[in-house]
């Protein structure tokens, strides 16, 4: 008998569903579709102290396909989703996969995407060419991934509805095996921004400066810990000229780490990238870029940029870096590019030695919407770390 | 349109006062005194003509040696140290000076404004004046105008006088005619009205923008004794200018355009800019030589934005789509004169219902034998003029029988649609309105 009502109710309830579903009578709208997208393909020729078994290959990394879907909202503002794959480590993984609402005053994203852990793109090909400097560690994971992306709900609102933000985000980095980790919602972070649009980018001195703070749950033998960094960095002119336009970025970041990392945590051949994570630092990455744009059309850049890290608790344990790099543009998303990065390491870091890659190859770039109905606030390429400018 | 409250634009004159202050226009004392003196003296000189010169025929050109603002006149674009200052006058030759004849004088300012086509609708536009369409002109026969146009955008602009038989410096055609006007100049614009009929204005800098868009304005010349009259003694006239809009298309290149006007503005600002920076060349020689050199890459070898299609989604009549399409009133046993601009890129067949109507002329000229149809095909940048006689009391759609093109963004009825409305007979029913059949 009661299997009887179950049953019934289980039908009826089915049956339910598709009046319920008829009575909606706002039409399906098609989204606006927006794909984009970088295939960038190095020959890299590496001879590195740190890591003496890498070898050289052929780097596809940072090569990633997105789609963004979003529609207006029938209040003011626009929601929608994005989904991206990424190689990473000879796999392809979802990089981006978040939902967003923005209007002028707000923006809101839960899922995975960026890490709010760094400040500044510098003029790298790639993200992470610099990323021990440029970006807050992982104290959960030594995989490069797990240092760029996080699931994260961040919440930033745009206080004069144009170039200042305060930014406020939750989340949960990614760990791997072998480190300790405490799972769950592991980092805070908040901060101010203020960044000029596109449009200003060569009408302005200061194009972007801000300050932010990330903490992190770190997981110790004794414990649970918190371990906080300040980022701050800007942009700037060094002339107006659209057509000839120098540039220069700096960023530093001060990481109070934790107690007890000694000079084998740093050097560990597994867990370095965590432990340097988790080791008390300061950074400071600088970095010039030279962009020539006859009849306003990108043509070339060169850049240079110089890498500091000091962690004052271990002697010794100093490391810089230089990283020249050239892009040439052959047509439109089309860009051939080299770059040499040479690092030099304190004697407490990998006994003094120092790494040297040559990195020679192609990017391919595109950025295309369709059915195209939104105001944006930017470029979907925006999202993504823009080596170019 | 005339009598129904649509602005235009008047002469500066004491009797056109009121007009002015509702379309915002400053009148300076120096122009009330100078429109004075046109108040006073226009009709004479209208009626009297320019004197022409000798050897300038029938087209009355004036002596362009004769002109001193000649000898400063000459493309700012390929002069060294080239003066794009805003606030700069430019007085083009090609016209009598002020002193000569008795112009008629009007101000008309381009500016981007938020333009409302539908209820929820909102474009920004370039516009004159801050209104879609521009202010009507409407002048006689034979009249001199001057024209002040000042570009308060970051934008440059001209305006085109389309079927106006101006001299060629007056003409409007960006690096053809004239130099294009720069942010915060001001272009001066002397022609004599000539000939008679419907004719109209707009931008030919960027047109697919600019002009189709909002940049776009009747140009309506009387004759000081109109036959037609005779035939189809009228005394009321409509002007609809029909439209066709792409606003994402809008958006968009608005969007990219201001972004790339910023760069420009301030290569200007500093005197650095080249002509290659925007694409400008003297002779199709040195753009071929730029092309052959590699100095330069043609922006029609990439594009500029991802819209690949231009579909207009929005059709309007004097800047409005249906239902915010203003009526046409007419009364029983009247003639009334409708003037139909098409400032829009596509074709509009014109239909009204229950009545014939009489197509009388066609680009301001008279037609031989005026035609008894009730659908009129109206093609981009023509003018047609039909007399609707009032035999058939109610009310009558008037709309693009390209029926897709009666739409808002895809939905019917919408776009290109107005009514002839009875104004003396009492309804059976009054039309209600549906924007979703």
């Amino acid at each position: 008998m009661l299997m009887k009502r179950y049953i019934l109710f289980v039908l009826v309830f089915i049956t339910a569903i598709p009046p319920a579903f008829a009575l909606e009578v706002d039409r399906e709208v098609v989204p606006r579709i927006t794909l984009g997208g970088r295939v960038i393909s190095t020959i890299d020729i590496v001879d590195h102290d740190s890591d003496p078994d890498r070898d050289s290959e052929i780097n596809i990394r940072d090569s990633l396909l997105m789609m963004r879907l979003d529609k207006r909202l029938y209040e003011q503002g626009v929601a929608g989703g994005v989904i991206g794959l990424e190689e990473n480590e000879n796999e392809v993984r979802f990089h981006k996969f978040y939902v967003f609402m923005w209007n002028r005053d707000i923006e809101v994203q839960i899922g995975r995407t960026l890490l709010p852990n760094t400040l500044i793109e510098f003029p790298t090909p790639h993200d992470a060419d610099l990323l021990s400097y440029t970006h807050v560690g992982n104290a959960s994971s030594s995989t490069e991934f797990d240092q760029i992306h996080a699931r994260i709900f961040s919440f930033d609102w745009f206080v004069d509805r144009r170039y200042q933000s305060i930014n406020i985000w939750t989340g949960m980095r990614g760990d791997d095996t072998g480190v300790p980790a405490s799972g769950g919602f592991d980092s805070y972070g908040a901060g101010y921004q203020f960044e000029l649009p596109a449009e200003l980018r060569y009408v302005k001195r200061l194009g972007h400066a801000g300050i932010l703070l990330d903490t992190q749950q770190v997981t110790t033998t004794s414990g649970d810990e918190w371990m906080k960094a300040v980022i701050a960095g800007a942009e700037l002119n060094l002339n107006l000229d659209p057509r000839a336009n120098w540039s220069m970025a700096v960023q530093t970041i001060f990481n109070e780490g934790i107690d007890g990392i000694t000079t084998g945590d740093l050097n560990g051949p597994v867990n370095d990238v965590a432990n340097q994570a988790r080791a008390k630092s300061t950074s400071l990455v600088a970095g010039w870029r030279f962009t020539s744009r006859p009849n306003l059309l990108t043509r070339w850049q060169a850049s240079l940029s110089l890498g500091y890290k000091d962690y004052p608790d271990v002697t010794s344990a100093t490391q810089w870096s230089i990283v020249p790099s050239f892009v040439y543009r052959l047509g439109q998303g089309v860009d051939i590019l080299t770059e040499l990065i040479h690092t030099q390491y304190g004697d407490a870091l990998y006994g003094g030695g120092e790494d040297n890659t040559v990195q020679v190859g192609i990017a391919f770039s595109l950025d295309a919407k369709f059915n195209d109905n939104i105001g944006e606030r930017s470029s979907i390429l925006n999202i993504e770390y823009g080596y170019i400018q | 349109m005339k009598d129904t409250g649509k602005e235009r634009l008047h002469q500066v004159s004491a009797g056109s006062k009121r007009r002015d202050q509702q379309s915002g226009r400053l009148i300076t004392r120096r122009n009330f005194l100078r429109a004075t003196a046109v108040f006073t003296g226009g009709a004479l000189s209208a009626r009297s003509g320019y004197p022409m010169p000798e050897g300038h025929g029938q087209h009355g050109l004036a002596d362009h040696q004769a002109m001193d603002m000649t000898e400063d006149y000459h493309s700012m674009m390929f002069t060294p140290g080239h003066n794009m200052e805003p606030g700069m006058t430019i007085e083009p030759p090609g016209a009598p000076r002020d002193d000569e004849v008795k112009y008629k004088e009007f101000s008309i300012e381009v500016k981007i404004a938020r333009h409302e086509i539908l209820p929820g609708i909102q474009v920004h536009m370039f516009v004159f004046n801050g209104q879609v369409p521009g202010p009507e002109f409407n002048v006689t026969e034979g009249d001199w105008i001057k024209v002040n146009f000042t570009n308060k955008t970051e934008e440059m602009h001209t305006i085109h006088w389309h079927g106006l038989a101006v001299p060629y410096t007056m003409d409007g055609v960006p690096m053809i005619t004239q130099d294009p006007v720069h942010p915060g100049q001001t272009f001066v614009y002397r022609f004599q009205a000539k000939p008679a009929g419907t004719r109209w204005y707009h931008c030919h800098w960027g047109t697919p923008l600019h002009a189709s868009t909002g940049m776009h304005g009747a140009f309506i010349i009387q004759r000081r004794n109109e036959h037609l009259k005779e035939r189809f003694p009228y005394e009321r006239e409509y002007t609809l200018v029909l439209e066709s809009w792409d606003v994402d298309f809008a958006r968009e290149e608005m969007n990219g355009l201001l972004e790339g006007m910023k760069q420009v503005n301030l290569l200007m600002a500093k005197g650095m800019l080249d002509p290659m920076t925007h694409g400008f060349f003297k002779t199709y020689q040195a753009f071929l030589e730029a092309y052959r050199n590699d100095d330069y890459v043609p922006p029609y070898l990439q594009g500029r934005s991802n819209r690949i299609p231009f579909r207009p989604n929005f059709f309007g009549i004097n800047g409005k789509s249906y239902p915010a399409t203003r009526r046409i009133g007419i009364k029983q046993g009247e003639w009334i004169r409708l003037r139909l601009i098409s400032a829009s890129s596509q074709s509009h067949h014109m239909h009204l219902h229950g009545h014939d109507f009489w197509w009388v002329a066609q680009d301001g000229n008279d037609l031989p034998d005026p035609r008894h149809i009730n659908t009129i095909h109206v093609e981009p940048g023509g003018t047609y003029d039909i007399m609707i006689y009032g035999d058939n009391p109610g009310y009558w759609t008037f709309h693009d029988h390209k029926t897709t093109q009666a739409r808002n963004n895809g939905i019917y009825p919408g776009g290109a649609l107005t009514l002839l409305e009875y104004e003396d007979f009492e309804p059976s029913y009054v039309p209600a309105v549906s924007v979703d059949q």
